[in-house]
């Protein structure tokens, strides 16, 4: 009865989105132009002018801190090179990396400090002023992206590596054009995946036509906008009755079944998203980590981290995790890096503490699981035992996602409520089998690729390209047919 | 072109042309469907394919009028979650020429949905809609198979069921969000907005009159209610403009302390009906 609302007052939001026409016509006029020379040079400024024509499309203000941060990525890791002095190199290691965590802090944590410490926020006054400054879309992504280049650059100059790859450069100008270029990159610009700065600089260089592979496009892009358009955003609309008041008048299997499919829905949503990004960046020749890898098939947390949010993941790792100790400093240590690593991680995606017990939620079920390594019911082959691990995986993964859904502790309450209260309630069908009708995909998608080595006799030729070929074809059909109303990617307020 | 993309190309034009073929010819119209939004851009589409003389435009108080009473002559585009300000638009950028249209004046206050009108009226999205059913909402899979699984069921149209609970926590929103005056300067655009519109109407001879749907006595003269009603009676005074007098003798019942339960729904439409006559 009432209208959807929106990602969030509090953010700078860009206007243009991978699914609206304004977009596709910049994506040709872009691919048109980068390809008329070969000329490193000529498609770095090509794309650059794309990315930031994308990103300032309805707030062109948004490049004034886009800008600042990409300088400051440039200058500290220009001079961590530069310089010669090892005490030298690491202050401007560190600077670069406190700048840009300050950057990240001010603009998206302000509010919450100050809630936490103080109380509810000063309607006016320059603190008020100071505290309603929206925070700009991606922030978190491209402060990310700096950091990684400032910490790589200096591991390389402190490994005593030579030839670095990120050491192509001829001059100032020339990195900061670069660096400009890897913090824009339109497609991973506003929710990623993160890509490392050693993993991309080296692909910088002159692309040719005829070396794009096609049919990867494809896959990525058509698999990309069906999770999208097709599954989450048609989801969208079902699951909004999780948040009180419509979860008050939902039986307990509803509210179960509706959950289930959130967890479907974010992870169409941020995967499709991902998905898009890796297909337009390889229109352009370079390629973007993967981002997920069916996690709904991982039997343990540890193995669901290295399939959900990959790039996040292995950037908490390499950045964070790895200089805590990582595992090496005895379990307690381990234990403590693991909450200390996820909790943050919680919060890298939003400015609440819901997000924060969100990842000492995940903290603690990777610590619990750490200490339960040796059980027979960890170590055991048999079916049962895989299902009941796989069962208790999704089960968890799945309640924490009302976190996501209702950053508000209180709403979470209420919807717990809700869900012991209704027991009595009838289960309502028709509801159940729209979810499955979208749902279903997303499980075939990963019950397919759990099977892909040893498929049943005869439903292998399910796993020929040719099926592949046709199940393309139908999620085409599905995109032009089926696609939900269009809403903003879950990830972009993060 | 590479090889593996030509099962790609081929599936999908012939299983769209394959759909496409299904849904022109099948022998049956679509009615309900799957959510709200999806009702919203159904009502829209059908205004635009039809010729109705009058049309109601308002938000999801509106949207609860049974179509059922109201079609053929009356075409309902309320719009859940929306304004009466984006059916405005939406008739007023049609070409269409009802004789009349009926605004309701509840909740003016919220703004014009632009993407909303653009994604009803641009080209060539409404060409082939009017052309080919395919591209209708109503005919899409997920609304085919709803339609599909609601017939095998023998499943009728019920009103909402709302807990207790439920209903308490919806009217107590509800009184939150009345309890102050619209922001004035957003509130004004608004009314100036609906004045151009209405104004732009009139000029193609199409007459205009206004509504005020009954709720819930303790939430209709609430500060917010109370400042709209005065606002829009101002602007749109009734000896200039037509008003339907559809206040329920006893105040309303209501599911939510705004929405009408159907019987009092269907008691307001026959209303409508009636008074509209007034207006021509």
């Amino acid at each position: 009865m009432r209208g959807l609302t929106g990602a969030g007052s509090r953010f700078w939001g860009v206007r243009m989105l991978f699914t609206d026409r304004a977009f596709f016509a910049l994506l040709f006029c872009t691919f048109a132009a980068y390809y008329l020379r070969r000329s490193a040079g000529y498609q770095i400024a090509v794309l650059l002018i794309a990315s930031l024509l994308f990103y300032a499309w309805s707030q062109p203000w948004l490049l004034i801190l886009l800008g600042f941060s990409a300088l400051l990525s440039t200058v500290t890791s220009y001079e961590i090179e530069r310089e010669q002095d090892d005490r030298a190199r690491r202050a401007w290691a560190i600077g670069g990396v406190a700048v840009n965590l300050t950057v990240l802090a001010f603009f998206k944590y302000d509010r919450l400090v100050y809630a936490s410490l103080v109380g509810s926020q000063p309607a006016g006054g320059f603190l008020g002023t100071l505290l309603g400054v929206p925070l700009p879309i991606g922030i978190s992504f491209y402060t990310f992206h700096g950091i990684s280049l400032v910490v790589d650059v200096f591991r390389a100059r402190r490994s005593g590596e030579t030839q670095s790859p990120l050491k192509q450069e001829r001059g100032f100008l020339d990195r900061a054009r670069r660096t400009f270029f890897y913090l824009t990159f339109f497609p991973q610009l506003i929710a990623g995946p993160i890509v490392k700065a050693r993993d991309f600089y080296p692909q910088m260089g002159g692309k040719l036509f005829a070396d794009i592979h096609w049919y990867g496009v494809a896959k990525a892009l058509i698999i990309g906008f069906f999770l999208k358009s097709v599954v989450a955003d048609n989801l969208a609309q079902q699951t909004t009755v999780l948040a009180p008041p419509f979860c008050y008048s939902q039986s307990t299997l509803n509210l179960v079944f509706v959950l289930v499919a959130y967890s479907i829905q974010i992870f169409s949503d941020f995967a499709g998203y991902s998905l898009i990004a890796i297909g337009l960046a390889r229109l352009f020749g370079y390629a973007l980590p993967d981002n997920f890898r069916f996690p709904y098939i991982a039997q343990s947390f540890s193995e669901f981290w290295t399939r959900w949010h990959m790039s996040l993941s292995a950037w908490l790792r390499d950045y964070v995790y790895y200089p805590l100790g990582g595992n090496r400093k005895g379990p307690r240590r381990t234990y403590v890096n693991l909450l200390l690593v996820m909790t943050l991680g919680g919060l890298w995606h939003g400015a609440g503490w819901s997000y924060a017990l969100w990842g000492l939620w995940h903290g603690s079920a990777l610590a619990l699981e750490r200490m339960a390594r040796g059980t027979r019911v960890y170590l055991s082959e048999a079916r049962i035992a895989k299902a009941a691990r796989w069962a208790l995986v999704f089960g968890v993964v799945t309640l924490g996602w009302t976190l996501f859904k209702l950053p508000d502790f209180h709403q979470v309450r209420e919807l717990a409520g809700a869900a012991w209260n209704n027991r009595h309630l009838r289960f309502s069908r028709g509801v159940p089998i729209m979810l499955t009708l979208y749902i279903a995909p997303v499980v075939l998608y990963h019950v397919l690729y759990q099977f892909r080595d040893r498929p049943p006799r005869r439903l292998a030729f399910l796993w020929s390209m040719r099926a592949e070929g046709v199940a393309l074809g139908v999620m085409l059909t599905a995109i032009v047919l089926q696609a939900g109303n269009p809403a903003p990617f879950i990830y972009f307020q993060f | 072109m590479e090889r593996p993309l030509l099962p790609v190309a081929v599936t999908a034009a012939l299983s769209f042309a394959a759909y496409a073929t299904f849904v022109q010819f099948a022998p049956f119209t679509v009615k309900v469907v799957q959510n709200q939004v999806d009702t919203n851009m159904m009502r829209a589409q059908n205004f635009l394919a039809a010729s109705p003389d009058t049309v109601l435009v308002g938000s999801s108080l509106t949207f609860r009028l049974p179509t059922s009473l109201l079609e053929p002559q009356v075409a309902n585009i309320g719009m859940v979650g929306g304004s009466s300000l984006t059916g405005l638009a939406i008739v007023d950028g049609s070409g269409q020429k009802p004789k009349l249209v009926l605004i309701e004046s509840n909740l003016l206050e919220r703004p014009l949905d632009k993407d909303a009108v653009q994604a009803q009226l641009r080209f060539p999205e409404r060409f082939l809609r009017q052309h080919f059913r395919v591209f209708r909402t109503g005919y899409d899979p997920a609304n085919l198979i709803w339609r599909g699984l609601t017939s095998l069921t023998h499943q009728t149209v019920a009103d909402i069921v709302l807990t207790p609970q439920a209903a308490r926590a919806f009217y107590l929103e509800q009184q939150q969000l009345k309890a102050h005056p619209p922001e004035p300067v957003n509130f004004q655009h608004n009314l100036q907005q609906t004045a151009a519109l209405v104004a732009s109407l009139e000029a193609k001879g199409i007459k205009v009159g206004f509504f005020e749907l009954p709720i819930n006595p303790g939430l209709m003269n609430s500060p917010a209610d109370t400042a709209v009603r005065r606002e829009v009676r101002r602007a749109f005074p009734s000896g200039r403009y037509c008003w339907l007098d559809l206040q329920i003798p006893g105040g309303a019942h209501t599911l939510d302390g705004v929405h009408l339960t159907l019987e009092d729904s269907a008691a307001t439409t026959r209303k409508i009906l009636a008074q509209r006559k007034n207006c021509f």
